[in-house]
């Protein structure tokens, strides 16, 4: 039945390239889409991770709190992995003054390794050195017209700590995000302290060595054991801190599904066509096929089969073209699109250099269309070349 | 017309064919004209979350204001632009500050407005969801969300900050805009307490337009307005949001082209079958003196009207998706998420796709490309068709 089938997919070699080539170019562009998508959602994801670290400890019920007396604490001691790493940080909003001019601010207090992470966004000058530095986004820097070893004025009134600070600005950041860039100042943490809340940190970032991007259960289980031992602070992955993000992981899923989707339905009606335009030319063939026994379901077999390798060969074919441009895309692409529109995404967090990822999930999806496609698109020519009664169909005239 | 009556029968001689294609050509057609629909959708959304409450059709300020936009940079002396396109104009004063509510202090870019002026020119007045809009100074009206943020209460006073003056204002009405801006961060003041707060007469200038003549009235004030000064359309004012929309854009139409083309394979593959089938039939035809040009044209008039057939199908089809989606808020739960996520790129909660008669154009080239290309494969066929040889054939 598999050489009948094979032979007569032969029979028309036009036919069969077009519909293949069109199955082909499907599988090859959903791997190309799948690819580019799973890249720019790492690069969105990774970003995220890093301003958060893996675990953040925060006040039971942050999200209900709005002033810092009570969103601060005292930092106290985890109990964490070798390897891993426990950052305080302190976060508040502040009016930053420089001459006649002022912008708000989001204020960060970092330690060393915080602001060891900031070194590869430094554009001008350098990390701070010790207490009264600061490092300032370089659009804020611009707004306030201040240049490196100026000195800025941060106000921010109705805390716990001095509530006025005079910094000298050390470093100037080139953040991805321009209105980020426009607010942000980080300085010491100890600095930051005295300022908003002496002694109290607003979180407590945890980072783990060699955890992945999505790897959740080595997170969830550390989360369990340290929550156990911290009354009154709430214990979150990275996902779990940031609620929107997380909602869109399971979206992103289902609309790359959906998006696939609709250029499989346009291949499965091109195969479709195909197929019925082959038993039609064929009719007087299956007549005589089934005079001389082949059953009904035979019949439909061979139609099956013609279908399944006519897709199977070209959703291989694509898979293969798809995959090797893969492995160009994970090495590194920029998105074919103008550049001043990939600068404009760089306000969104989306790197103008992506790195391609697919995954088995990814590959499978796409086979698992093409072989919904070979079987869908065969149920109806199988079912009319089941119903052709041989002695009709002999005669058959087109 | 004999040779359309011609094509027509052949067309309806293979029903199932005609259906099978039907089918591809609906689907690729629906898809076109959804797909145009969404985008120009999204694009209205865009200018009317920008024009009607994040900026203005038009915005006229200081060259200085554009490239430094610090109240210092800004008017120093009231200015009113003069020219018949302007339907309205309100000064605006954007300063960036620091709200003090009695539990927490949040940074912000307030916006001092003239009431009166700004409900000629914005939805944003009209978008009080508790209390009022402004009425004179002394007050502030806050977007909910920076409202919950700050956790102030209609009545509640708040302290606006600038470093050098600072303001007791009172709330007197909180916005729900469903436009993520307004919504997030919506801090409006009187425009005699912005000035209190600056010493400066306005930032910009806010002017009313023409629909869909906002650039063309930006480049032709600028070619008007006294030097130091520019003019901006609302497609200049829309930030990296705009880079979303025109990717999009790019991304889709050629995709939509690579649809059109696929559905116009089809039909040409089955042209091609048809056209075997009927060898004989065309070489009688040819032997009776048609042209074999004239009999290629026949095969394309029947591939046209077989898509014709799905055009039609896909055009009611799409036209009754794009009015549902038009006219119901299908991607609101993705756009608040999407505004949820990205609380500063002017996006809307409700995104109503556009219905444009053009869509049945662009969707209409299907019937051209299926033409062409059942002219150049199985037309040529007919054109090196050696018609003894059919006629021998039995």
């Amino acid at each position: 039945m598999l050489r009948l089938a094979w032979r007569n997919l032969l029979r028309t070699p036009g036919r069969s390239l077009t519909t293949g080539g069109v199955v082909a170019l499907v599988v090859f562009l959903s791997i190309l889409f799948l690819s580019v998508y799973g890249g720019a959602m790492d690069a969105f994801f990774r970003l995220l991770l890093e301003r958060t670290g893996h675990l953040v400890v925060r006040v039971a019920g942050y999200r209900d709190l709005e002033d810092l007396d009570r969103l601060a604490f005292v930092p106290p001691a985890l109990d964490l992995p070798p390897g891993a790493q426990v950052e305080g940080v302190l976060e508040g909003v502040a009016l930053v003054i420089a001459g006649d001019r002022s912008r708000p601010a989001s204020l960060t207090g970092l330690t060393e390794p915080g602001f060891l992470r900031q070194k590869r966004l430094l554009k001008a000058g350098r990390l701070p050195q010790g207490p009264g530095e600061a490092l300032l986004g370089e659009a804020l820097a611009r707004a306030l017209r201040v240049g490196l070893g100026e000195e800025v004025v941060v106000y921010a009134p109705g805390g716990l700590g001095l509530g006025i600070v005079a910094l000298r600005v050390v470093g100037l950041l080139d953040l991805p995000e321009t209105s980020l860039e426009a607010r942000t100042l980080l300085l010491p943490l100890a600095d930051a302290q005295a300022l908003l809340a002496p002694g109290r940190v607003t979180r407590l970032e945890v980072r783990l060595p060699e955890v992945g991007l999505y790897q959740l259960a080595p997170l969830e289980a550390l989360k369990a054991r340290l929550a156990a031992g911290l009354p009154g602070l709430s214990v979150e992955t990275w996902l779990e801190a940031n609620p929107t993000y997380a909602a869109i992981l399971p979206l992103y899923d289902v609309v790359m599904a959906v998006y696939l989707g609709f250029f499989f339905v346009l291949a499965g009606l091109i195969l479709l066509n195909a197929l019925y335009l082959s038993l039609v030319e064929r009719v007087r063939e299956f007549g005589l096929m089934a005079a001389l026994g082949l059953s009904g379901s035979q019949v439909m077999a061979l139609v099956f089969w013609e279908s399944l390798l006519l897709v199977g060969g070209a959703a291989l074919v694509g898979l293969g073209l798809g995959l090797l441009l893969y492995l160009e895309l994970k090495e590194g692409f920029r998105l074919p699109f103008p550049q001043w529109i990939l600068e404009q995404y760089r306000e969104f967090g989306l790197p103008e250099v992506l790195y391609g990822r697919l995954g088995v999930k990814e590959v499978l999806l796409t086979l698992g269309y093409s072989v919904g496609v070979a079987l869908g698109a065969a149920l109806w020519p199988a079912w009319l070349a089941r119903r052709l009664e041989p002695v009709e169909a002999m005669r058959y005239v087109p | 017309m004999t040779l359309l009556r011609l094509a027509w029968r052949n067309v309806l001689r293979h029903r199932r064919r005609a259906l099978l294609l039907s089918l591809v050509v609906g689907y690729v057609t629906l898809a076109v004209l959804f797909m145009l629909g969404f985008l120009d959708g999204y694009g209205e959304s865009l200018v009317e979350s920008y024009a009607r409450y994040v900026e203005a059709p038009v915005v006229v300020a200081p060259k200085a204001w554009w490239q430094d936009p610090d109240p210092q940079s800004g008017f120093k002396a009231p200015f009113r632009v003069d020219h018949p396109g302007v339907l309205a104009q309100t000064p605006r004063l954007a300063l960036p500050v620091l709200l003090r509510s009695p539990y927490k202090a949040h940074g912000a870019e307030a916006l001092g407005v003239d009431p009166g002026g700004e409900r000629a020119l914005s939805r944003v007045p009209s978008k009080v969801a508790e209390g009022r809009f402004l009425a004179g100074p002394g007050e502030v009206v806050l977007g909910y969300r920076l409202a919950e943020r700050l956790d102030v209460r209609l009545g509640e006073r708040l302290v606006v900050e600038t470093g050098r003056k600072a303001l007791g204002l009172r709330v007197v009405g909180i916005l729900r805009a469903g436009v993520s801006n307004v919504d997030f961060a919506g801090v409006y003041l009187h425009l005699e307490d912005a000035r209190s707060l600056t010493g400066v007469w306005a930032t910009h200038l806010a002017l009313e337009a023409p629909r869909g003549q906002e650039e063309a009235l930006a480049q032709e004030l600028n070619r008007r307005l006294p030097p130091g000064l520019e003019a901006r359309g609302i497609w200049s004012l829309m930030g990296p949001i705009r880079a979303d929309y025109e990717a999009s854009r790019l991304f889709y139409l050629p995709l939509l082209g690579l649809f059109l083309f696929l559905a116009a394979i089809a039909v040409a593959s089955t042209a091609y079958v048809s056209v075997r089938e009927r060898l004989r039939e065309f070489a009688v035809a040819e032997s009776l003196g048609l042209a074999p040009w004239r009999l290629a044209g026949q095969v394309a008039l029947e591939a046209a009207l077989a898509s014709g057939l799905g055009l039609a199908a896909g055009l009611l089809g799409g036209y009754a998706l794009l009015w549902y989606t038009a006219t119901h808020d299908v991607f609101g739960p993705l756009m608040r998420l999407s505004a949820e996520l990205l609380p500063e790129a002017g996006l809307a909660e409700h995104l109503y796709t556009a219905v444009r008669p053009g869509y049945a154009l662009v969707a209409a080239l299907v019937v051209g490309l299926s033409a062409l290309l059942a002219l150049l494969f199985p037309g040529r066929l007919l054109l090196r068709m050696e018609v003894s040889a059919y006629l021998k054939e039995v």
